[in-house]
C-alpha cells in the first residue's frame, strides 16, 4: 500500500464523502500519520455536513412521510406500561396548585391535631395501609399490620457451596447453584453493614421529602424492606411477562436486573435465568459490561475470572482517548482472552494483567465513564490488574471536566453545561475509586471534596438537582431521578460519609423513595428512564447495593 | 432538541402515539440523514437507513435508558443500520469513523452557528457549473456518474469539480468568518 501525498489525500477525500470510495485503508493511514490532513479531512466533513442537513431540510416533509409510514404498522414493544404518561404534559401551574393544597392539607392536619414535638418538618401519618389506587395484587406483601417482615437474606451468605458456574440449580434444591462464596480472599470490609434496614414499623412520611417523580401517590406506611420485597415482585413478574428482560442487549437491562437480583434477595432460580442468558451474549457495550464484571465479581470473583478478565479487555480497549468511556464497541481481544472451564476453574484468585490492545474513540460521556468505573473497581477486587497509565487517565479525565467553580459535572464535557445531581454523585464516586486503585487518599483529593460539597449544597431525595443537560434548561427536574438516587447511594457509601453536611443521605433517601413507591411495587420516573431500570435504582439504593472501599494503604490516612 | 417537550413528547409516544414519535423525531431528520450518508456514503440508502432508524426507534421506546439522550440514541441506532447499508453497497467500513463520530457528536443542527450560517452565504454565491454539481450532488441526490452524465462530463472530472468546489467552499467561509471576526 502506497503512502498518499497530501493532495492525494485530499482530492481521496473528498471522493470518499462523494460516495466513490474504494481506498479507506490509505486514507486511513494517512489520516492517522498527518495532523494537518487530519483537521482538513475534518472540515470538509463537517461542511459536508451543512450541505447534507440543508438537503435534509428542503425534503423534510417527504422524509417525514417516510417515516410516518415505516412506523404506521409498528407499535413500541410493551414491556412495562409506559414510564410516564400525559401526565408530563401536566402546565407547570398545576404542580404549584398541587403542591400548594398539600402544603395547606398538612398545615390545616397541624392545627388540629398539634402533634407533638413541633419540629420544622410537616409530617403527614396515614391512615392504616389501604390500596391507593386499582385492586391490590394479591401476590403483594401482606399490609404493615402484619408480622414484620424479615430482611431479604444477603445473597452472599444465603446462598452457597463451592460449586463453579454450573448450568441449571437442581430445583428440588435451588440453593445449590453457581453463587458460591468467596473462600479465597476475604471482601474488602464494609465499615457499614451491607443491609442495615431498619426493622418493619409503621412510617411515617415527611412531606418535604417526598420526590415529585411521582404524583397522586398517598404515602403507604411501608417499610425499606417491604418497599424492596415488593419492588422485587414487580420485577419478577415483569420477567415472566415479557418471557424475560431481554430488553436492549446494548444498555444492560439484563445485567442491570440481574444487579437488582442479587441484592434483592431473588431465587437462585431467577437468577441463573438471566445469567446464563448474561454469560451466552457478546460483551457489546460498556453499561453491561460494567454491570456484568459487578456481577460476576459479587458471584463468584475466583470461580468467573476468566469472563472477567474479558470484561476488563473490554473495558480497556474502549476507554477513549480523553480517559472517558462511549458505549462501547466489541473487541475481538476481549474475545481472545481464554475462558477457563468452569470444571477446572481456579482455587484461588490470580492476579492477571490486562493491557490495552487498541485505541478508543475521541471521547465519551460521563454516564458511560461513571459505570465503567464501576466495572474496573469489580475486575480490580476480582485480581484483575490494570495498566497505572489507564487509571490514571481516567481520573484525569473526571478532575478536568469538572466544572470550576461550581465543583460538579454534566453529562458531556460541554462548557455551555451546568452540573447536576446524578453526574455530580457519579463523579463523586468515580474518583473515588481510581483514588482507590492507586492508593490515595480520597478524602485529601480536591476535586472529590468540591464534588461533595455541590452535593451538599444542592442537597435533594425528591430531585435530581442542578441544570439537567437532557431535561432542557430547567432546574432540578426529576429527570433520571432514580438514576440519581443510585447514584448518590455510590457516593455515600464510596466516599464513606453517612451525612452530607447535615443531611443523612440514606434516612431521607429511603423515605422519599418508600414515600413514592407505586401500588404495583414499581418505581417510575415520570421523566426519562422506565419502570424496570427505575425500580432497580431504587432496590439498589434502599438496599445499599454498593460494598464499601476498604481504607487506603496504611499511612496514607490513618 | 433535547427540549423538555421533547420529553413529553416522547412520553406519549412511549403509549403508542405514532403522531406524538414523528414530532419528537421531526427535528433529529436532517441530522440523521447527513449522519446516516457520511457513514454507508450513499444518498439513497441514507434515505432507507433513517427510515429504518425511526422503525426500529419506535418499536424500542420504552427500552430508551436513562442519561441516553434521545438524539444520541437515535444515532446510536442509525449508525448500525447505516454500517450495514455500507456492507450491502459491498464497502469497505469508513475510513475513519472518529472523525465522523467527531463533527456529528453536537446534535445540534449544524446549520446554524457562525460556521454553519457563513457556509449558506458561501453556498448562494456559487455559480455555473459549481452550483449543478452542488445542486445535483446533495440536493438531488444523484451519484458522480449520474451527475456527470447529466452536466456533459466524465466522472473523474466531475469529481475532480466537487473536490475544488469544496476547498472553494472552505476557503471562502474562512475568508467569511475572518472579515466578521476583524
Amino acid at each position: 500500500m502506497a503512502f498518499l501525498s497530501c493532495d492525494e489525500f485530499r482530492a481521496l477525500w473528498s471522493d470518499e464523502l462523494a460516495g466513490e470510495g474504494g481506498r479507506e485503508a490509505e486514507l486511513r493511514v494517512h489520516a492517522g500519520a498527518c495532523a494537518d490532513c487530519a483537521l482538513h479531512a475534518q472540515e470538509i466533513l463537517r461542511q459536508d455536513r451543512v450541505l447534507t442537513e440543508l438537503s435534509a431540510q428542503t425534503r423534510l416533509e417527504s422524509m417525514a412521510a417516510r417515516v410516518r409510514e415505516a412506523i404506521l404498522s409498528t407499535k413500541p414493544v410493551e414491556f412495562a406500561e409506559p414510564a410516564f404518561r400525559m401526565r408530563a404534559s401536566r402546565p407547570r401551574w398545576g404542580r404549584a396548585g398541587v403542591a400548594a393544597a398539600l402544603l395547606l392539607a398538612a398545615l390545616a392536619g397541624l392545627l388540629l391535631f398539634r402533634p407533638q414535638g413541633g419540629g420544622r418538618v410537616i409530617v403527614k401519618q396515614l391512615p392504616d395501609a389501604a390500596p391507593v389506587r386499582g385492586v391490590p395484587d394479591p401476590k403483594a406483601p401482606p399490609p404493615v399490620e402484619e408480622a414484620p417482615v424479615k430482611a431479604p437474606p444477603d445473597v452472599r451468605e444465603a446462598r452457597l457451596p463451592d460449586s463453579p458456574p454450573a448450568p441449571e440449580p437442581p430445583k428440588e434444591n435451588p440453593s445449590k447453584t453457581v453463587l458460591a462464596p468467596r473462600k479465597d480472599v476475604e471482601a474488602p470490609k464494609s465499615p457499614t453493614p451491607e443491609v442495615p434496614l431498619s426493622p418493619a414499623k409503621p412510617q411515617t412520611a415527611q412531606v418535604d421529602v417526598k420526590p415529585m417523580a411521582v404524583q397522586d401517590v398517598v404515602l403507604p406506611r411501608r417499610s425499606a424492606d417491604e418497599a424492596v420485597k415488593l419492588g422485587m415482585a414487580y420485577l419478577q413478574k415483569k420477567a415472566v411477562a415479557v418471557e424475560g428482560l431481554r430488553l436492549h442487549h446494548d444498555l444492560g437491562y439484563d445485567e442491570l436486573v440481574l444487579w437488582t437480583y442479587l441484592h434483592g434477595g431473588a431465587a437462585d432460580a431467577d437468577i441463573q435465568v438471566i445469567l446464563r442468558r448474561v454469560l451466552d451474549r457478546k460483551l457489546q457495550r460498556t453499561y453491561p459490561v460494567a454491570l456484568q464484571a459487578m456481577v460476576l465479581e459479587k458471584l463468584d470473583r475466583v470461580a468467573y475470572q476468566g469472563r472477567i478478565q474479558q470484561c476488563a479487555q473490554f473495558l480497556l480497549d474502549n476507554q477513549a482517548k480523553n480517559g472517558q468511556w462511549g458505549y462501547g464497541d466489541p473487541s475481538i481481544f476481549a474475545e481472545e482472552v481464554p475462558t477457563p472451564p468452569s470444571a477446572k476453574a481456579p482455587k484461588v484468585l490470580r492476579k492477571v494483567m490486562v493491557k490495552k490492545m487498541r485505541p478508543g474513540p475521541e471521547s465519551g460521556d460521563h454516564s458511560n465513564s461513571m459505570y465503567a468505573a464501576l466495572g474496573l473497581r469489580a475486575c480490580h477486587d476480582a485480581g484483575i490488574i490494570f495498566p497505572q497509565d489507564a487509571i490514571l487517565l481516567a481520573q484525569k479525565a473526571w478532575r478536568e471536566a469538572q466544572i470550576k467553580p461550581e465543583g460538579g459535572w454534566c453529562y458531556g464535557r460541554h462548557e455551555a453545561h451546568k452540573a447536576y445531581g446524578s453526574m455530580t454523585a457519579g463523579g463523586v464516586g468515580s474518583l473515588v475509586i481510581y483514588d482507590y486503585l492507586l492508593g490515595q487518599d480520597w478524602k485529601r483529593d480536591r476535586e472529590v471534596k468540591a464534588g461533595m460539597d455541590w452535593l451538599e449544597k444542592r442537597f435533594s431525595v425528591a430531585w435530581n438537582p442542578g441544570l439537567n443537560e437532557h431535561a432542557g434548561r430547567e432546574e432540578n427536574t426529576t429527570h433520571h431521578y432514580f438514576y440519581y438516587m443510585y447514584a448518590l447511594e455510590r457516593a455515600g457509601i464510596l466516599y464513606d460519609t453517612a451525612l452530607l453536611g447535615k443531611h443523612d443521605w440514606y434516612k431521607q433517601g429511603s423515605e422519599a423513595l418508600v414515600g413514592c413507591q407505586r401500588q404495583d411495587g414499581a418505581w417510575a420516573s415520570k421523566e426519562g428512564g422506565n419502570e424496570v431500570s427505575d425500580t432497580c435504582f431504587a432496590i439498589l439504593f434502599l438496599r445499599k447495593a454498593t460494598r464499601a472501599l476498604p481504607d487506603v494503604p496504611s499511612g496514607i490516612r490513618k | 432538541v433535547g427540549h423538555p417537550s421533547e420529553t413529553r413528547l416522547i412520553a406519549v409516544a412511549q403509549g403508542g402515539d405514532a403522531a406524538a414519535f414523528e414530532k419528537a423525531l421531526r427535528p433529529h431528520l436532517p441530522m440523521l440523514f447527513a449522519y446516516s450518508r457520511a457513514i454507508c456514503g450513499d444518498f439513497h440508502a441514507a434515505e432507507d437507513v433513517v427510515q429504518e432508524t425511526a422503525q426500529i426507534a419506535f418499536r424500542k421506546l420504552n427500552y430508551l435508558i436513562p442519561e441516553a439522550d434521545f438524539s444520541g440514541w437515535l444515532k446510536a441506532i442509525a449508525r448500525r443500520q447505516a454500517l450495514a447499508a455500507r456492507r450491502k453497497l459491498n464497502r469497505a467500513a469508513p475510513a475513519v469513523e472518529e472523525l465522523i463520530e467527531q463533527v456529528y457528536q453536537d446534535p445540534a443542527p449544524a446549520t446554524e452557528g457562525v460556521k454553519g450560517e457563513a457556509l449558506q452565504e458561501c453556498i448562494d454565491k456559487l455559480e455555473g457549473r459549481a452550483a449543478r454539481a452542488v445542486k445535483g450532488h446533495y440536493f438531488e441526490g444523484l451519484k458522480v456518474a449520474e451527475l456527470a452524465d447529466r452536466m456533459d462530463t466524465t466522472p473523474v472530472a466531475l469529481r475532480q469539480l466537487l473536490h475544488r468546489v469544496r476547498l472553494l467552499l472552505l476557503d471562502c467561509v474562512r475568508r467569511r468568518i475572518g472579515v466578521e471576526g476583524a
